[in-house]
């Protein structure tokens, strides 16, 4: 689904931010993407979901090489990658529901037609009450469920969340990330990049990408740098 | 629920604002100069017609009568190869050409007013003008025919100038609504350009992202446009009415004409086009260099 081949990012002249980076996430499978702040999480999300591109190495998604893309196509891999900005990244002057529309009505859909698959999402999100609010009368929370529901309004092969709790109180981060897991259990490959180790502890059954001094090493469940991470959390879980 | 509503939100720009004024300027100065340009060409038309086959027998006044004079020089000319007809002017109408100079009345009573005779060319015949002069200068000394085919060309060449620049002025004032265009939208992709980037990656092609960009140039070029119609209806109705018919044997009216008002109702149209295709141009261009 998404292979990194020797991957290398810098900005410019600046120091790399990811160098050789190596990984495959299949289809279906669910990831916590972590490491300290300025490690390149967020930098190496926007390669996936083609905002950036690399300055080494080989990117293939969905099986095919994005550098041998054509532009032109761009979009419809674009579609099939739904995204969870940091700040969520709403339309100030869009509702709830115009913004969740938004990846829809841009694939040539009838407003009319998606109206009430919106109202359902929103509903799913625990938003029912507040389909017609503006995002700035609407608490951070209440952003990241919107910008959940527009990132999979198009039932994308692939969610990127990018620190999708680090505005919320751990009550409606444990709510999102279980949000994720339904939407994992659909099929749908989750990547969710995090600081939170608490977050990970207690999601220990999930596979994590730790990214440090530019590269990335994979921890699977319950593996040492988890389980200790899972201590220090205090909630470690033992699953089979 | 889903309001119809761009997801680039132009109402909040400010800086956007003063694009129809701008353009309703420079859509002003080319409807003027566009009826400038079919004004000319309508005259030359009419200069061409009345003109071209014409030529003027001065007769210099003296003190004796010219009667017998200007009916010698007169059946000269009528019995001269190419010429159809030879006519001549009437001391009333050489009082009414005289007008617009002396006024109305009998001020040029009392002038030495010389006498006239119009000759029509047969079509597509020519007159040896020096010798039928030489002929003429026999019968009345002095006499001299003066041909409306040389003044006329050299009137044309002075019309079509005035045309080019004209139509120089029009490209110009195109070249720099294109400019302001330009600069407008892309003052437009660095204020929204949050938009334009969630947009873009949520999956939105190129054209669906010009097409927020065309669609606004399109509808302010056009508000633009005719606010310089407008304008310019109000101007030339009072240079129509101010200006005297400027009728000095060629006509020149400033009345535009079927053409010209044609050419001034698709100007707004040209604009707002212009106006699309450049905004249009404008951000393929920069979301070509976004990833």
């Amino acid at each position: 689904m998404i292979r990194f081949e020797k991957v290398g990012l810098r900005y410019g002249e600046r120091p790399e931010v990811l160098r050789g980076v190596n990984f495959d996430l299949s289809a279906g499978s669910f990831h916590f993407l972590t490491g300290p702040s300025g490690a390149g999480k967020s930098s190496l999300l926007k390669l996936i979901y083609l905002a950036l591109h690399p300055t080494e190495g080989r990117i293939i998604l969905f099986g095919r090489d994005v550098a041998k893309v054509p532009r032109r196509e761009l979009p419809w891999l674009r579609r099939r990658i739904g995204v969870v900005f940091q700040n969520f990244r709403l339309l100030g002057h869009f509702s709830a529901i115009e913004n969740v529309a938004l990846p829809l009505l841009i694939k040539g859909a009838k407003r009319q037609e998606v109206e009430t698959h919106v109202i359902e999402l929103l509903r799913w999100v625990g938003l029912g009450e507040r389909v017609a609010a503006y995002p700035a009368t609407m608490s951070d929370g209440e952003k990241q469920r919107v910008a959940i529901a527009r990132a999979v309004v198009g039932r994308p092969s692939v969610l990127l969340a990018d620190e999708p709790t680090g505005n919320i109180d751990p009550d409606q981060a444990i709510r999102i990330v279980h949000l994720f897991e339904e939407l994992n259990k659909l099929g749908t490959t989750v990547v969710i990049a995090t600081h939170d180790q608490n977050l990970i502890a207690r999601y220990n059954h999930h596979p994590v990408l730790h990214l440090e001094r530019a590269a990335v090493r994979r921890h699977d469940p319950l593996s040492p740098v988890t389980a200790l991470a899972a201590a220090a959390a205090g909630g470690v879980r033992s699953h089979d | 629920m889903i309001k119809r509503r761009s997801p680039v939100p132009f109402e909040r720009e400010r800086s956007e604002r003063f694009l129809p004024f701008v353009i309703g300027a420079m859509t002003f100065l080319g409807a003027l100069a566009v009826v400038l340009l079919f004004t000319l060409d309508a005259a030359m038309t009419r200069w061409r017609a009345d003109l071209r086959d014409t030529l003027t027998v001065q007769i210099p006044a003296t003190k004796e009568a010219g009667g017998e004079r200007a009916e010698a020089v007169l059946a000269i000319v009528r019995a001269t190869p190419g010429v159809a007809n030879a006519q001549l002017v009437t001391y009333e109408e050489v009082e009414r050409l005289l007008e617009p100079w002396l006024g109305k009345g009998s001020a040029a009573k009392g002038l030495p007013i010389p006498i006239l005779i119009d000759i029509t060319r047969a079509p597509g015949a020519t007159i040896d003008r020096a010798a039928t002069e030489r002929q003429i200068q026999k019968a009345a000394p002095g006499a001299t025919i003066e041909d409306h085919g040389t003044w006329l060309n050299r009137l044309v060449r002075l019309a079509l100038s005035i045309q080019l620049v004209a139509a120089a002025i029009v490209m110009l004032i195109g070249a720099a609504a294109i400019a302001v265009v330009v600069f407008a939208t892309r003052a437009g992709l660095a204020v929204h350009h949050d938009a334009i980037e969630i947009l873009h990656l949520i999956g939105a092609q190129d054209a669906y992202i010009a097409r927020e960009f065309q669609t606004r140039a399109l509808s302010l070029g056009l508000r633009g446009g005719l606010y310089g119609l407008a304008l310019a209806a109000v101007a030339i109705a009072v240079f129509t009415a101010a200006l005297p018919d400027l009728s000095v044997a060629p006509a020149f009216r400033f009345s535009p004409d079927g053409r010209a008002l044609v050419a001034l109702v698709l100007l707004p149209v040209a604009t707002a086009l212009i106006a699309l295709l450049t905004a249009r141009h404008t951000v393929m261009r920069a979301l070509g260099r976004m990833p």
